[in-house]
């Protein structure tokens, strides 16, 4: 008997050992699915079928094998799952084409994180980039959804009343799941591999949880009374799923106001921000086993650094540690440096030259540029426009 | 607990030096900002939701209209029968809809019913309109504010139903019975989006029947259109006019997605009036045209519903013109308006602008057709009869004169209609507040327009 338990506690340990060995050999292996965007064309997802796409061995590369799980018995969902990150990059380019570090991605090349080194910094940057990738799988899968090209995601037609609280309440007719798809798969694919073991696997499921709140929150519900001269006989709604700008937009704003954090031992239960997933329960994805240590990933709360701060929250981005000087060219993190960035002379924030430069000083051009100009409408329905040759003024970082 | 000062770094990229990516980097993915919902996106979440729902919600008022119906045209059940039947199908649909009122209604009904057994020499003209104005300022004050504005539209009706069948009893002095008189009051087919119509339809629906073989095909028009409105008002409305155009360009659209809101109920219960047995010539309650592509602010206010410009022009104006002179009549006319809409400042506001508006511009461009002997008085021209030298089609001035009306008045819906928007107090009627800031935000530009209007009128005078 007792060898029999001896036997056991071994076997425990050394399969513990082994999956620590091949944790740490796959380690951060859970965000090289953004090397997904740049699989195929990256604009033009059109021609390429799905199975193409299932084939491609740079796109198998940078999955886990749960991730490859997941898109074989879900299909449809890697393309919307390329789109996701695509935008996630474009969204991320844009929030940040005025600030020194620019969301600059590299070649894609086999094994190497999409956004470069910097992301094996626990910095803000690092925070935006977790939380606007998942928020953009969340979005592109719901929106994959709605239009009926994920199959294992079925809409699901019988209305559920949101709110049962109020008396009459409005019950939507519409296709009431997707964003709960959307948000469940995200959790299962998005969050492979950050088992909330350590504290930057932590921050990084915080952050992908925010990024998740934060599209499902920005779902909303818009409302129209119709009646006699203006009162509220009948009440009509509908859904819109938030433009991805909308999330973009806040999200940056959360960076601005991002909080240090450190680990408290202190279990919490999540808000209601994804009170929405606990709603639909007649959609799951596929191949999914959610147990009870499965739920507990979620269930941490952060401390801030600062012990005056108050807890980051469900939409807070948080972040470990100050974010290095992006001023010089800087390899070991990936940093390009602001050399040859333009910038904006009249500016006094982020994006004016005395800042972006980094004080190193900058350079002016006279510069001519081809653009469309004067266009006139033809009848029916054509633009016309002609070429001009503008000269502008360019400020080039040295 | 992990140290906090050593980053923990990803051990898998230990050949990332040899790659020499950072010389060549491209901003190779320009993605253009989708900015607009598709209409896929849009079908999804706006239309299909919209209409199916609204479908749903009146699938059972449709129905008590069949059975409405069946019961009118049905020879076998009496009089006394039908008019039992039709009370208790509007309780029922009162109830399924609008069971907040229910009692309010029950009572107003009694009261203007024993009113109109009180000997004339007691209740003069203004005792018919007592019971209801009671009513309806009682609601005001007394019911939670959501509610009221729920139910306002249907105290409205009833309200309107007792005062006309006061006024013409005072004339004829023979009161109708208690069950037609109920079951004009409870009529299932107009209790709850209206319109008004008056007792004598109600009773000759049992008398005659003059729908003609087609009218089928007309309920389904009406309800297709309805529906069309339905969708522009909320999804297509605001899906070409984006968020972030000019403030008037806004101001339009939230006025645009009001009328349209008003067209899909008025023509839901055009519908609804075929349906229920009537006669074709009571069911255009609205006219969209006419209201879009306005010829004058007075067109505007005769098609924005019919029957209740009739019942207004029947009631108020013509026996109020006597004692009050045209001015006072039509201020009188917009104040009854006013009231029997709830006491609500948005409305009374909008309404009351509303007249002096429609006089402004009735004096200024009958001034202007005496003068100028030309067709762009308030009121169009009929065809043969056009008394005027000039008209739109022997002269261009007149028909641009006349445009340049139309826009005025298309600038002035939008400025009145620009607060019914989609904002919270949709629910519980639109505050002072509300309307001063909605309104200073356009710089109360049309009531100086109007101003102004006015000054060249008394100039010209």
């Amino acid at each position: 008997m007792r060898l029999w338990v001896l036997i056991g506690a071994l076997a425990v340990a050394i399969n513990a050992s082994i999956a620590e060995i091949t944790r740490n050999k796959n380690r951060g292996r859970g965000s090289m699915w953004w090397g997904i965007a740049k699989a195929g064309e990256p604009n033009n997802f059109l021609p390429m079928s799905p199975a193409s796409l299932h084939m491609d061995p740079t796109v198998y590369a940078t999955l886990r094998r749960k991730q490859r799980r997941l898109a074989r018995e879900n299909p449809g969902v890697l393309m919307a799952v390329a789109r996701g990150a695509n935008q996630a990059i474009a969204e991320c380019q844009h929030q940040f084409r005025n600030r020194r570090w620019n969301c600059s991605t590299k070649n894609f090349l086999r094994g190497k994180n999409l956004f470069g080194r910097i992301v094996d910094r626990g910095c803000r940057e690092t925070a935006f980039i977790y939380a606007i990738t998942s928020a953009s799988v969340t979005h592109s899968i719901a929106r994959a959804c709605s239009e009926g090209s994920i199959q294992s995601c079925s809409c699901d037609y019988t209305h559920q009343s949101r709110a049962p609280s109020t008396t009459r309440d409005w019950e939507w007719g519409g296709c009431s799941d997707n964003i709960g798809y959307g948000f469940k798969f995200s959790r299962e694919f998005v969050d492979t591999g950050e088992r909330g073991r350590n504290l930057r696997e932590k921050m990084n499921l915080h952050n992908n949880e925010a990024g998740r709140a934060h599209v499902s929150s920005e779902m909303r519900q818009e409302c129209k009374c119709h009646g006699m001269s203006g009162s509220c006989t009948v009440k009509t709604c509908w859904m819109r799923l938030p433009n991805f700008r909308v999330v973009g937009d806040n999200l940056k704003d959360r960076f601005d106001g991002a909080s240090r954090v450190m680990v408290s031992n202190s279990d919490r239960v999540r808000g209601n921000g994804n009170a929405i997933v606990s709603n639909s329960a007649s959609n799951s994805v596929h191949g999914h086993r959610e147990g009870l240590g499965r739920r507990h990933r979620y269930n941490f709360q952060l401390k801030p650094y600062n012990p005056e701060h108050k807890p980051p929250g469900p939409k807070d981005l948080v972040y470990l540690e100050p974010s290095p000087p992006f001023c010089e060219k800087n390899p070991k993190l990936g940093i390009l440096g602001t050399h040859g960035r333009q910038c904006n002379d009249t500016s006094i924030g982020v994006d004016g030259c005395d800042l972006m430069c980094c004080g190193r000083g900058y350079k002016t051009q006279e510069v001519t540029v081809v653009e469309r100009c004067a266009c006139t409408f033809h009848w029916c329905c054509e633009v016309k426009c002609q070429l001009c040759r503008i000269k502008k003024t360019v400020h080039t970082c040295l | 607990m992990d140290k906090l000062e050593v980053p923990i770094f990803y051990d898998d990229e230990p050949d990332f030096m040899e790659h020499d990516y950072l010389q060549d980097v491209e901003y190779e993915y320009e993605y253009e900002d989708v900015e607009k919902e598709t209409l896929f996106e849009l079908y999804q979440y706006c239309l299909r939701p919209t209409i199916y729902d609204t479908v749903l919600y009146l699938l059972p008022l449709f129905i008590s209209t069949i059975i409405f119906r069946l019961c009118a045209y049905s020879q076998h059940i009496s009089h006394k029968t039908f008019h039992i039947l039709s009370i208790l199908i509007g309780i029922c649909n009162i109830y399924r809809y609008v069971a907040e009122c229910l009692y309010t209604l029950l009572i107003l009904c009694t009261i203007s019913y024993v009113t109109l057994h009180i000997p004339k020499k007691y209740c003069k003209y203004v005792g018919i309109f007592l019971p209801s104005l009671f009513v309806i300022t009682y609601c005001e004050f007394s019911m939670p504010s959501i509610i009221w504005h729920k139910v306002r539209g249907v105290v409205m009706t009833v309200a309107m139903k007792t005062i006309s069948v006061g006024i013409d009893k005072s004339d004829t002095n023979n009161p109708p019975n208690i069950y037609a008189y109920m079951g004009y009051m409870f009529c299932s087919v107009t209790c709850l989006f209206g319109p008004w119509i008056s007792y004598k339809d109600y009773i000759s629906i049992r008398h005659v029947t003059n729908q003609d073989k087609w009218w089928i095909l007309h309920i389904i028009q009406y309800a297709l259109l309805s529906f069309l409105f339905l969708s522009i008002s909320n999804c297509w409305a605001q899906w070409i006019i984006n968020d972030t155009s000019w403030k008037w360009l806004l101001a339009y659209k939230d006025a645009l997605s009001f009328r349209m809101s008003h067209y899909f109920i008025s023509y839901i219960a055009s519908s609804l009036l075929l349906l229920g047995g009537f006669p074709f010539a009571l069911s255009t309650i609205v006219k969209p045209l006419q209201i879009e592509l306005p010829h004058s602010l007075v067109h505007v206010v005769i098609c924005w519903n019919v029957p209740m410009h009739f019942w207004l022009k029947t009631y108020i104006f013509r026996p109020s013109i006597k004692y009050l002179g045209k001015f006072g009549a039509v201020t009188m006319t917009y104040l009854t308006s006013a009231l029997l809409h709830g006491l609500n400042f948005q409305l009374a506001a909008v309404l009351l602008s509303l007249g002096f508006y429609t006089y402004i511009e009735f004096q200024l461009r009958s001034l202007l057709a005496n003068i100028f002997d030309a067709c762009i008085a308030s009121k169009k021209c009929i065809k043969a009869k056009c008394t005027h030298t000039y008209n739109t089609h022997n002269s261009w001035w007149v028909f641009l004169t006349n445009v340049m009306f139309s826009g005025l008045s298309i600038f002035h819906l939008a400025y009145l209609g620009l607060m019914f928007d989609t904002s919270e107090l949709q629910e519980t009627g639109y505050s002072y507040i509300h309307t001063i800031e909605k309104w200073s935000q356009l710089g109360f530009a049309s009531h100086w327009v109007v101003f102004a209007t006015y000054c060249i009128y008394f100039l010209m005078r």
